[in-house]
């Protein structure tokens, strides 16, 4: 791998859009899902209540919380996979709150903001070779010859610590952290406005995480880029947040600057989560939560 | 004596593009009763496919070579039928990626109970029963109607959950858990780790874990190996491998680690790239990215010594002195 300051031919674009990155309002999501109590076929489940954030161009917002409190939902409403229930998203300045009508607007869309999906694995077209993958996403959404795009390839990959070769196979071939950094090259891709990071480092070593961490703090800084970045890993959020959204049963319970919330966090919640972390003298025990 | 699990010698090979490679290399590692073995390193440095080998679970054309046995016996000449029968009832694995392998079109009840009707003769309902106290156990709410639902209709760390909890309804004497708590919050990892560690006093369980959580890793097992390029590089225990590690990779990697109090402008991370087991030079395969290479690296392969109650694969391992915190320099050669 180069450094990953790398002086890259590209990926240099510099943003620039009036106002902030994303915007969200009262957003909500209504599941109905089946097999309610009393021989009730459907009930709803209400995954977000109503989270509103702000997010500047070039800034990171974390979202941490419990496992089925709502982070991924809110990244696929902002993305459009899932339909939001209520509230307003603003991407890059422009309102998402209604599905994509054209596949130029998803095309746009697409160059707006990015995911990087939990699941690795079934976010990968397991037919496509890595390069393909990749050079799919350069095609679409930037303006660059063939070789151009050859070398583009090369570059994210050496960045996220793949070589060349490992481009060349399917997603089958490689390992689970191996796949969870393709996800993030193929995301890289496509230089996004915002890019939304679910769990995206989670599966990595922690001298790769250290890269891949460098990596995003350089293209930040660099391009603008602004981050959501959901995480468990509460000193990775500090790593790379400046503001953090804590979220328990779809509820927004404390927000503000990642380092206020980690060095005095005000819910009891957050608290909670902050005393689970393990380090020297951890002891695995019960927290119960409730 | 007879370990639960010992692994002697592994080699694996694995096809890409119709070609074999070698992606694991003479790894050997046992796992006593009641004991917790960590298995952390490199992304892509075998440690999913030493756990998978166990239960002869490889890719499709996947070769290996050297011995692992299970209670004295070697499962090396198991029949298709016995290691079906050995991972239903003696181990079993809980998957790095819950949502790749858990079947999609199945209900959550049917996964969970699937093996316990049909290799248990156990009836439905007490099967489904047992599922429910045990998602319950492992802190998700309404599990009845979880059980109901499909893998699509829950998170990420509640299908992992319910991977956990499909191994432990086996009740099996080993379980291989890779990477079964990085979809988890921090609390739910506690409540679920409390779980395996009742396990482990009570009935004696042993687990072979994988983990990328040096501090998690560090609470929860008796020791931990190290992996790098297919290879296992350091076997120590936690103290050990925390204050004194000994093996230049083992002291870049917990250099690496993120600090929760505090924001590094720039986290140290380890020069070069990552190789795989096939790519590794003749020698050392830590090498090209190991600040205390010397002549004797490249010319062989460093074999397993015992310091001091670790087992480690370095020529230098002896003279060198390295930290594990950042800060302290890179660490400096022992005069
Ligand atoms: N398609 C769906 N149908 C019904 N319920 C759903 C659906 N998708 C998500 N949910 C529910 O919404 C809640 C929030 O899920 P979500 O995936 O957003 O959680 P999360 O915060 O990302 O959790 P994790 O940390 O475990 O990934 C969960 O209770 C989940 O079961
Ligand atoms: N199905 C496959 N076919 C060919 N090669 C494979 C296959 N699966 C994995 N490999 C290769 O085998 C090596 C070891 O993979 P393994 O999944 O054991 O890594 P790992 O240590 O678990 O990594 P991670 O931490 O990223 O999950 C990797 O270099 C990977 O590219
Ligand atoms: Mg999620
Ligand atoms: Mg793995």
């Amino acid at each position: 791998m180069s450094d990953a300051t790398s002086n890259t031919a590209t990926a240099n674009k510099v943003r620039r859009v009036d106002g902030p990155a994303v915007e969200v309002a009262g957003l909500r999501k209504v599941f109905r899902v089946s097999g309610g109590a009393g021989g009730r076929r459907h009930r709803d489940f209400v995954a977000v209540e109503g989270a509103s954030f702000s997010l500047e161009q070039g800034h990171s917002l974390g979202i941490v919380g419990e496992s089925g409190s709502g982070k991924t939902t809110i990244a696929r409403m902002l993305v459009g996979i899932e339909k939001a229930s209520g509230g307003t998203m603003n991407v890059a300045g422009r309102d998402r709150s209604a599905a994509a009508k054209s596949t130029s607007e998803r095309r746009r869309r697409g160059s707006e903001m990015q995911i990087v999906f939990q699941d690795p694995y079934t976010s990968l077209d397991p037919r496509q070779s890595i390069n393909g993958c990749i050079n799919e996403v350069l095609k679409l959404h930037l303006t660059m010859t063939e070789p151009e795009r050859r070398q583009r390839i090369i570059e994210l990959l050496d960045q996220v610590g793949l070589t060349e070769r490992q481009g060349l196979v399917l997603p089958k071939n490689l390992s689970g952290g191996q796949r969870q950094r393709v996800a993030i090259a193929r995301a890289l891709a496509a230089e996004p406005a915002v890019l939304v990071l679910d769990e995206a480092v989670s599966a990595l070593d922690v001298s790769i995480q250290a890269q891949i961490i460098n990596l995003l703090n350089d293209i930040r800084e660099r391009t603008n880029m602004a981050y959501i970045f959901i995480s468990h890993n509460l000193a990775v959020v500090r790593q790379v947040t400046d503001q953090t959204l804590v979220l328990k049963k779809g509820v927004v319970v404390e927000q503000g600057d990642t380092e206020k919330i980690l060095d005095a966090p005000e819910d009891d919640y957050t608290k909670l989560l902050l005393a689970s972390v393990p380090e020297p003298g951890w002891k695995p025990r019960r927290v119960n939560v409730d | 004596m007879t370990h639960l699990l010992e692994i002697d010698h592994l080699s694996v090979d694995l096809v890409t593009h119709r070609r074999y490679h070698k992606v694991l290399q003479d790894v050997s590692v046992t796992v006593e009763k009641a004991e917790v073995v960590s298995l952390v390193g490199e992304s892509g440095s075998g440690k999913s496919m030493t756990a998978r080998s166990v239960l002869n679970l490889l890719p499709a054309q996947g070769k290996m070579s050297g011995n692992i046995a299970f209670d004295g016996q070697s499962l090396m000449d198991s029949t298709s039928k016995d290691w079906q029968k050995f991972r239903a009832t003696k181990a079993a694995m809980i998957f790095q990626d819950p949502r790749a392998s858990i079947n999609p079109v199945h209900r959550i009840g049917d996964f969970l109970t699937e093996a316990l009707v049909h290799n248990r003769d156990m009836d439905r309902h007490e099967a489904l029963e047992r599922a429910a106290t045990l998602l319950e156990q492992v802190g998700i709410d309404d599990a009845r109607r979880r059980l109901r639902q499909y893998p699509h209709e829950l998170s990420g760390g509640m299908l992992q959950r319910v991977m956990i909890a499909s191994v432990l309804l086996i009740e099996p004497q080993l379980i291989l858990a890779d990477e079964p708590t990085t979809a988890l919050d921090v609390t739910t990892q506690a409540d679920v780790i409390a779980i395996l560690d009742d396990l482990r006093a009570q009935r004696e369980m042993a687990m072979l874990f994988i983990t990328h959580d040096l501090e998690l890793a560090a609470a929860f097992s008796d020791r931990i190996a190290v992996m790098y390029a297919g290879y296992i590089v350091e076997v120590s225990t936690p103290a050990q491998l925390h204050t004194r590690p000994l093996h230049p990779y083992t002291a870049a990697l917990l250099r690496s680690r993120p600090m929760l109090h505090e924001r590094t402008a720039r986290l140290p991370q380890i020069s070069g790239r990552p190789l795989s087991a096939f790519e590794a030079p003749p020698g050392c395969p830590f090498q090209d990215r190991c600040p205390y290479v010397q002549a004797q690296c490249g010319e062989s392969l460093p074999q397993p010594q015992l310091i001091g109650g670790s087992i480690v694969r370095c020529h230098r391992a002896s003279e060198l002195e390295l930290v594990s915190t950042a800060g302290a320099e890179g660490g400096q050669s022992h005069e």
